[in-house]
């Protein structure tokens, strides 16, 4: 079973498997160090081939894309806190609740920067 | 002097790009950054990975349009993630790209004409493994190195891998295209991507 699922580590690197398949790699990667390193080093691999698909974007995707970032805060604290100790928990919950903003440098031009504030608020509360 | 500092700090704070040298900008440094909530390497990390992020997306999808919209998804779903991004299990460019290919891989193989598409898209790319989008901007090194490795596999391999990577197949799909068993498949896009990885010189300590 395990030789039969290690047989699709190149199709997995590859984004080749479907969803049951992957799974199934997935477990065995977890159980294996070796597995994960070769898998690694094939995704790593296979990456590499996007540099053979370069292609320029138009110009309008910058501004789209860095628009949105703008107004996305990344869940940047709620995934650290979901890694940290509950002490690290407790220290993010606290800065949310009392720094006007957490970026004060980003926030010359910012007007809705703080809006994500209480679902992260929330969110580092709850854990 | 004044001037020049406030229109330093103001060119900082709309995020228009540093023109500093490319070969200087580290894609790991950057996408650390990215993670501590970074804007202005945001904008620089882009400015490195967009046109492969977007390359990458318009191949496996084959319409323009579609491949921006999938495009955004990604760039800003690599805002919202960054701080996942381990170094330890691989570079910065590899953990996008893996993102940006399992976007594009997942949004072809929900489209209706599934079916319709892989026929088409199959035929055209046994026959011309790079198509016009490769050839827009020439003369980069990486370019140059993933197509002499890619020269460098078999016939076999080189087709199983990029109708993978390039065209979105599943390997199912890529053995009814090729008329090859399942299991020969599988093999070959293992060794092809072992063979890719030592031309290429690849390396992942952890």
């Amino acid at each position: 079973m395990s030789a039969d699922i290690h047989s699709l580590v190149g199709a997995f690197a590859l984004d080749a498997v479907d969803d049951l398949e992957r799974a199934a790699v997935d477990r065995h990667l977890r159980e294996c160090d070796a597995c994960r390193i070769e898998v690694a080093e094939l995704r790593e691999a296979a990456a590499r081939l996007a540099d053979g698909a370069w292609s320029v974007p138009p110009p309008r995707l910058r501004e789209n894309v860095l628009a949105a970032v703008a107004t996305t805060r990344p869940p940047l604290w709620s995934l650290r806190s979901a890694r940290a100790p509950v002490s690290s928990s407790f220290r993010i919950s606290v800065y949310a609740m009392s720094a006007p903003s957490p970026r004060p440098r980003a926030c010359a031009r910012s007007r809705s920067r703080t809006s994500w504030l209480p679902r992260t608020w929330c969110c580092a509360i709850s854990r | 002097m004044a001037e020049r500092g406030r229109s330093r700090r103001v060119q900082h704070l709309t995020s228009v790009p540093c023109p500093g040298p490319a070969g200087a900008v580290d894609a790991n440094d950057l996408l650390r950054a990215v993670g501590r909530g970074d804007e202005a390497a945001f904008a620089r990390l882009y400015d490195l990975v967009a046109p492969r992020v977007y390359g990458l997306i318009r191949r496996v999808l084959r319409d323009p349009a579609q491949a921006e919209e999938v495009a955004q998804e990604v760039l800003v779903e690599v805002w919202r993630t960054a701080a996942r991004f381990d170094p330890a299990h691989g570079s910065a460019t590899s953990w996008v790209f893996t993102i940006a290919h399992r976007r594009a891989v997942g949004r072809a193989r929900s489209e209706q004409s599934s079916a319709e598409r892989t026929v088409r898209a199959g035929a055209a790319a046994i026959d011309t493994p790079y198509d016009e989008v490769a050839d827009e901007v020439s003369g980069r090194l990486e370019r140059q190195q993933v197509r002499r490795c890619l020269d460098d596999l078999t016939e076999l391999q080189r087709q199983v891998v990029t109708l993978a990577y390039y065209q979105g197949h599943s390997y199912p799909q890529v053995a009814e295209l090729l008329k090859t068993p399942l299991g020969t498949v599988k093999t070959r896009m293992r060794d092809g991507l072992i063979r890719l990885r030592d031309c290429l010189g690849v390396e992942v300590t952890a």
